[in-house]
């Protein structure tokens, strides 16, 4: 299933480059404005390997990608992968802290708004939610550089730095980028965690754990957050995509030199090579997760694992 | 006795239930919805402002004033200038023009195709059904801001590949619902009476299905609104979108905004708030409208 979706989507992404009026070549030399003639068009097409049919393009193309090589990069003039290999861990950081974050804070916020629900404090943190969906991530993301700026003037770290070279300077410069970009989907998952755990909270044998003496910290603890984290878990899979819009956006916010910032570069520049390579690697990806988060899924359940 | 008072009641109660004309509708709407009647006032404010930009404008959005450049708000330029001494707030006004533009057209593309998508598949079944589902997994499986991006690189930059990209990546969740309550529907028995009497297939989906989904079909769109324009905002700002001199609220954001933004910050406070403020209505609208239209989903 995975891989239907990997395949059907890699033809889908290289066709759609496909159909655009004019070929890259065209575009790339309409941007130089170099005073080419017919000839040497012609020629740097069949270096690229424009002029073959269509389906021998898909399939050259499949087979660079799969030996790794996903040719020169039309703007940088350098390897597609060398710049992919430079922005890769930059966003893998983003990404895996920011997945912390939502974790962290969606269980606590979820939690604790249900427990004490109907609360000063379930209002407050629902209506932040829902005020914090309406504002876009990237202008959070300028409003707090601005603010720390003016008020405590204090920059964050303009110049990436490698988490192996200087980790504290690193881990500055990636946590306040990370929470940013892990807003909205914090909001989104606490909603999910509170309602799960409402849910749980009606069950008997909640009624029954405290019945019996058992300190509420406990019951919630041991007994309601296990079972309520179940339905969520899956969704940690899902949210795990979504963060890839918040990462782009920061990673341009806060100048980092990941994958996203690389992608609209590409996408900007008209870099047909770095565009699909890259949305390669994220249909790849997604659909990894999206594998994991159906295993995981029967994993958790033991209705699910029984039924299979 | 007892019995006579709750017959009043219950009198009363129906003449109230009948009046559902649109003043006493509305007062019914802000009792029980506050926030919800707010969001209304906000997006009606919202579309007057699109709507008469050119009323309320005080300056041309793309004039440059090269004596006034990077303004702070005063009583000429009421939310300051731009790098090229461009008024802010004119701009403001044409750029939530072209956002709710971009923002409406693209869920009216979602909303027809994507819901129509889902009605047909829904009542086909089948190898059809089963083709499209993988496909729409496979796009809700997708980050939309890159697949928006896939779009916008195929067809260039302009309003028009914006607009459909943003339509594309709205239509799967639309065509989910519409599928869904169509397999619904499509059980029930007056469409196998529909069809003994020997009504044409378009017939039955325009005539018998369609007008069922519609409430459902309502409430995702208005609640895709809000995500649309955000959409858009997020584009034009990774500058992608709304392309240079023309404005909207996230293109104001972008590539010299930034650069200008520690000396004259009032260049990105405003659109951003126009923004939050405009998806902020929308949302709470649409949560109002999905609780009027459809209580079984109420509260989640």
């Amino acid at each position: 299933m995975a891989l239907i979706a990997i395949v059907g989507s890699s033809i889908l992404i290289f066709f759609i480059m496909r159909v655009i009026p004019g070929d890259p070549i065209t575009a790339l030399l309409a941007q130089a404005e170099l005073g080419l003639t017919n000839e040497e068009r012609d020629a740097m097409r069949a270096q690229f390997g424009l002029d073959l049919p269509i389906y021998q393009q898909y399939l050259k193309w499949v087979w660079d990608v799969l030996r790794l090589d996903p040719g020169i990069s039309l703007v940088r003039q350098n390897p597609v992968l060398e710049n992919f290999g430079r922005a890769f861990p930059v966003t893998a950081e983003l990404t895996i802290i920011s997945l912390v974050f939502v974790v962290v804070f969606s269980l606590l916020l979820g939690t604790i708004t249900a427990v004490r629900q109907d609360t000063w404090l379930d209002y407050v943190v629902r209506i932040t939610a829902i005020g914090g969906l309406a504002i876009p991530v990237f202008w959070i993301g300028i409003m707090v550089i601005l603010a720390l700026l003016f008020w405590f003037n204090y920059t964050n770290p303009l110049v990436y730095v490698p988490f192996t070279r200087d980790p504290l300077t690193n881990l500055q410069q990636f946590l306040l980028p990370a929470f940013i970009g892990s807003i909205r989907s914090i909001a989104i998952c606490a909603r999910m965690v509170r309602s799960s755990m409402l849910d749980i909270l009606d069950e008997d044998y909640v009624r029954t754990a405290y019945a019996k003496g058992l300190r509420e910290s406990v019951v919630v603890m041991r007994h309601a957050l296990k079972n309520a984290f179940m339905p969520v878990a899956t969704l940690y899979g899902v949210t795990l995509i979504g963060l890839f819009n918040g990462v782009v956006v920061v990673e341009v916010v806060f100048n980092l030199p990941g994958l996203g910032r690389l992608l609209v570069g590409a996408v900007a520049a008209r870099d047909y090579p770095t565009v699909q390579f890259l949305i390669l690697v994220s249909v790849v990806f997604a659909s990894i997760i999206n594998l994991l988060v159906d295993l995981t899924y029967a994993m958790l359940d033991p209705r699910v694992r029984v039924s299979n | 006795m007892n019995q006579d008072v709750t017959k009043t009641e219950a009198a009363a109660l129906e003449r109230r239930a009948r009046k559902t004309g649109f003043i006493p509708g509305l007062v019914f709407l802000v009792r029980r919805k506050p926030l919800g009647a707010f969001g209304g006032v906000l997006v009606a404010l919202m579309l007057l402002v699109a709507a008469f930009a050119e009323v309320l404008q005080n300056f041309d959005p793309v004039e440059p004033h090269y004596e006034d450049r990077l303004i702070n708000t005063n009583s000429t330029y009421w939310m300051g200038t731009d790098q090229f001494g461009r008024d802010i707030y004119s701009r403001l006004l044409h750029g939530t023009r072209v956002s709710i533009i971009v923002g409406f057209s693209a869920i009216g593309i979602a909303a027809v195709g994507g819901g129509l998508l889902g009605i047909v598949v829904g009542y086909r079944g089948g190898v059809l059904d089963l083709i499209v589902q993988r496909i729409v997994d496979i796009l809700m499986a997708f980050p939309t801001i890159i697949m928006a991006m896939v779009v916008v690189t195929a067809l260039g930059t302009s309003l028009f590949s914006l607009i459909f990209a943003i339509g594309l990546v709205q239509s799967p969740n639309i065509s989910r619902i519409t599928r869904s309550v169509t397999l619904s529907i499509r059980e029930r028995g007056y469409i196998d009476s529909a069809r003994a009497i020997g009504v044409s297939e378009p017939r039955l989906i325009l005539r018998h299905i369609l007008p069922n989904t519609v409430s459902p079909w309502i409430v995702m769109a208005t609640a895709e609104l809000g995500t649309a324009i955000l959409t858009e905002s997020t584009l034009s700002f990774l500058g992608i979108g709304i392309q240079e001199p023309n404005a909207s609220l996230g293109s104001m954001l972008t590539g010299l905004a930034q650069q200008y933004r520690n000396e004259a910050p009032w260049m990105v406070i405003w659109p951003g708030v126009a923004i939050s403020i405009a998806v902020f209505g929308l949302n709470v609208f649409g949560d109002a409208v999905r609780d009027v239209l459809d209580p079984r989903q109420r509260g989640r």
